[in-house]
């Protein structure tokens, strides 16, 4: 099957080496953003991240901008159980996918950071999180699927005759993410597509047997994602340079970073994996750089690919062997990255599609 | 207050007479009924919630970009949704349509049935209880330059605070509804506009009275908004010959499952205690379709010429009405017909009061 490309929405240039174009601007640049949009339409992206925290924006609305601005260019919403009513939730990627017909997917995030969670109301810790998780997917799926009404008896949610007259077209698909062994069991049952940040590639083979193994006694099969951020250019050497220049930027501005990126001490296993794996080496496998990661507590999606087009194109190919078929790549720069990254998209299609070796 | 008229757009052609109300989407006919509104001259359209109906977010967004102008009221109920995520969804969507066109409209929901349909077995007034706070939290949300922690009744947060506020320094008005004691002591103390059904002119003065001198005893003004259904004709027997007709499709359609038993509400019943009294009050508000579809909400008619009902509108607004929304029973065929006859009117009628 083809690659799926996804890139990143965003309301404002706003990344480790951005922070100062922020400053004094909008929250919300509508501008920024559909501009944003089309450049990933034009390059060759399926789908854009938007993304959730309490610090940002919206991302029902800013998915809807995002589809408006667009023709074919997909999103993946990214939901945090908790905060909605299941039944709601389901109610609102139904009516998205209304007005943009095969063009929403929802990406569960169960929430690595307490404090983040508590500056929305949710008091909860992560194991009870993760068992909210697991009953919220379940309700959302009676919504969408039972022709009659439902009832459902949980530890979170109780519901008498849930029912709703607006449906998805076809299937909107659940992307999870989560590193922990809970998250693991709850996306095994629910995940039509699993989400990684970028490891090792002998991590994330090991990781893709651990949540088949998990999916397996559901007889579910689920797809697998890697998330990166690639730093290409012409030539390898360039392509380092680039690097240690946002390296630089970005330990200029650690402290504005811990305030902007809410970075407070994350407990998150994802998070937890990737400092180890930069305590172990700044480069891994042939370029997956972990200075970033390192230098910003890993509070993301925050290991790099670094070297020539070609390069990157082949590490991300790397992914793909693994059994990965969907790569979210998103760089320091997004609007310019979003452009330029159309040459990662083309390379890693052609080398895909017209059969390879590995 | 400056006057503003209000329509209401659902996501396809239905009304009491015809059509699924709470069936599914068609965007196309959302965009025209959208633009309709905005060619009509409306100020600004109700988008509608149902527990079992779209997400009204998403519906407002297809609206606002479909206009230029036109402003929405997103009715909300609190309870399904965190209020700092809420005040964050309407500042996001105000930012990206421009400024000053996003407002909020609170309901608390009148019929048990449709709050445990979404999981919500709080019971009447601490619904309302809850609205309060909800409301509370949202100006604090948006008015809040530092984090700030709450601990409530319904909601507990610590750090909150939206870096997204408002787009413009007029913000997002808050719009509420409900007619019990506890509705009242919610929507004086919290609410910009508060929503009120059509009920004949004496009871609707002594209502904004009351509302008036509880609001003041909180140190507040409010705005008040009447909620009619016109059916306008050329002449006055041609008016109500339409509105035989529509009594007689609605009343075929009655008993058929149709999802008109929405509420039991302390407003409902005052509408249904009017219609017993007698089908028509004042000179043309007509209680026919609430007669048939109660408990229901908004189902008053004014049935007349277009300067007749024109006439009876600005009679309210000289009561203290400032925000008129009016839907119909053929719901974008008369907003286009009512932008060339009715809505004139009710400019010049304003132009007249001021």
């Amino acid at each position: 099957m083809s690659i799926e490309f996804i890139g990143i929405a965003a309301t404002q240039a706003h990344t480790e080496t951005e922070i100062e174009k922020a400053a004094g601007g909008p929250p919300v640049d509508a501008e920024y953003l559909r501009a944003l949009a089309r450049a990933h339409e034009d390059a060759g992206f399926d789908r854009v991240l938007v993304a959730h925290s309490s610090a940002t924006p919206d991302g029902f609305i800013i998915a809807d901008q995002v589809l408006t601005s667009t023709e074919r260019l997909g999103v993946l919403v990214a939901h945090r159980p908790g905060f909605v009513a299941p039944t709601l939730a389901a109610r609102k990627y139904a009516t998205l996918d209304a007005f943009h017909p095969g063009r929403v997917a929802l990406h569960v995030i169960t929430g690595g950071d307490d404090a983040d969670q508590a500056r929305d109301g949710d008091i909860s810790d992560k194991p009870t999180r993760y068992r909210r998780t697991d009953e919220f997917l379940d309700v959302l799926r009676l919504e969408w699927e039972s022709t009659e009404p439902f009832d459902y008896d949980g530890e979170f949610y109780q519901v008498r005759g849930g029912f709703t007259q607006v449906r998805p077209d076809g299937r909107i698909p659940i992307y999870f993410g989560g590193a922990s062994a809970d998250a693991v069991r709850v996306g095994g049952k629910h995940a039509d597509v699993y989400a990684f940040w970028g490891e090792p590639l002998a991590a994330i083979a090991e990781r893709i047997a651990e949540v088949r193994a998990a999916a397996a006694p559901y007889g579910r099969d689920p797809r697998f994602s890697v998330s990166l951020r690639p730093i290409p250019a012409a030539t390898e050497t360039e392509a380092w340079e680039r690097a240690r220049e946002i390296l630089r930027l970005t330990r200029e501005r650690a402290g504005e970073l811990k305030k902007v990126f809410n970075i407070d001490g994350s407990t998150q296993e994802g998070s937890r994996r990737l400092l180890d794996f930069a305590d172990q080496a700044e480069v891994h496998d042939k370029r997956l750089w972990t200075a970033i990661a390192k230098e910003t507590g890993a509070a993301g999606n925050s290991t790099a690919l670094v070297g020539s087009y070609e390069q990157v194109a082949e590490s991300l190919i790397d992914y793909v062997n693994l059994g990965v078929s969907t790569l979210l790549i998103r760089g320091f720069t997004p609007l310019a990255d979003a452009t330029d990254y159309g040459n990662l998209v083309r390379l890693v299609r052609d080398q895909t599609l017209t059969g390879a070796p590995a | 207050m400056t006057f503003e008229l209000l329509g209401m757009v659902g996501t396809r052609d239905a009304s009491e007479t015809h059509g699924d109300l709470y069936g599914t989407i068609d965007p196309d006919y959302l965009t025209r009924f959208a633009r309709a509104h905005e060619e009509a001259g409306f100020d600004r359209v109700l988008i509608p919630y149902g527990a079992t109906g779209p997400d009204p977010f998403a519906i407002a967004s297809h609206v606002l970009n479909a206009t230029t102008r036109l402003k929405v009221a997103i009715a909300h109920r609190p309870g399904f949704i965190a209020p700092t995520l809420v005040a964050r969804k309407l500042a996001t969507l105000d930012h990206l349509t421009g400024g000053g066109r996003v407002a909020i409209h609170h309901i608390s929901g009148g019929d048990e049935a449709d709050q445990k349909r979404e999981g919500d077995f709080v019971d009447h007034d601490r619904r309302y209880a809850r609205t309060a706070e909800f409301m509370g939290l949202l100006r604090r949300l948006w008015e809040s330059t530092e984090p700030f922690d709450h601990s409530g009744e319904f909601y507990r947060l610590e750090g909150a605070f939206t870096a997204v506020k408002p787009a413009t320094p007029e913000g997002i008005p808050l719009f509420f509804g409900g007619a019990s004691p506890p509705a009242v002591e919610t929507g004086t103390r919290h609410a910009d506009v508060y929503m009120l059904w059509g009920e004949p002119r004496q009871r609707l003065a002594e209502r904004i009275a009351e509302l008036r001198e509880a609001a003041a005893e909180h140190g507040r003004t409010l705005g008040f908004s009447l909620s009619v259904r016109p059916i306008v004709a050329d002449t006055e027997d041609a008016a109500w010959e339409r509105a035989e007709r529509i009594r007689a499709a609605t009343a075929a359609r009655v008993g058929q499952d149709r999802p008109f038993r929405m509420s039991s509400s302390v407003g409902s019943a005052r509408l249904q205690e009017q219609a017993a009294e007698n089908e028509r009050h004042d000179e043309r508000l007509w209680y026919g379709i609430t007669a048939l579809t109660g408990p229901g909400g908004n189902s008053t008619a004014l049935v007349g010429t277009p300067e007749q009902v024109a006439e009876s509108l600005d009679a309210y607004r000289r009561l203290g009405i400032d925000t008129i929304l009016i839907r119909g029973f053929d719901p974008l065929e008369d907003v286009v017909d009512w932008g060339h006859r009715l809505v004139p009117l009710l400019r010049a009628g304003d132009a007249a009061l001021v």
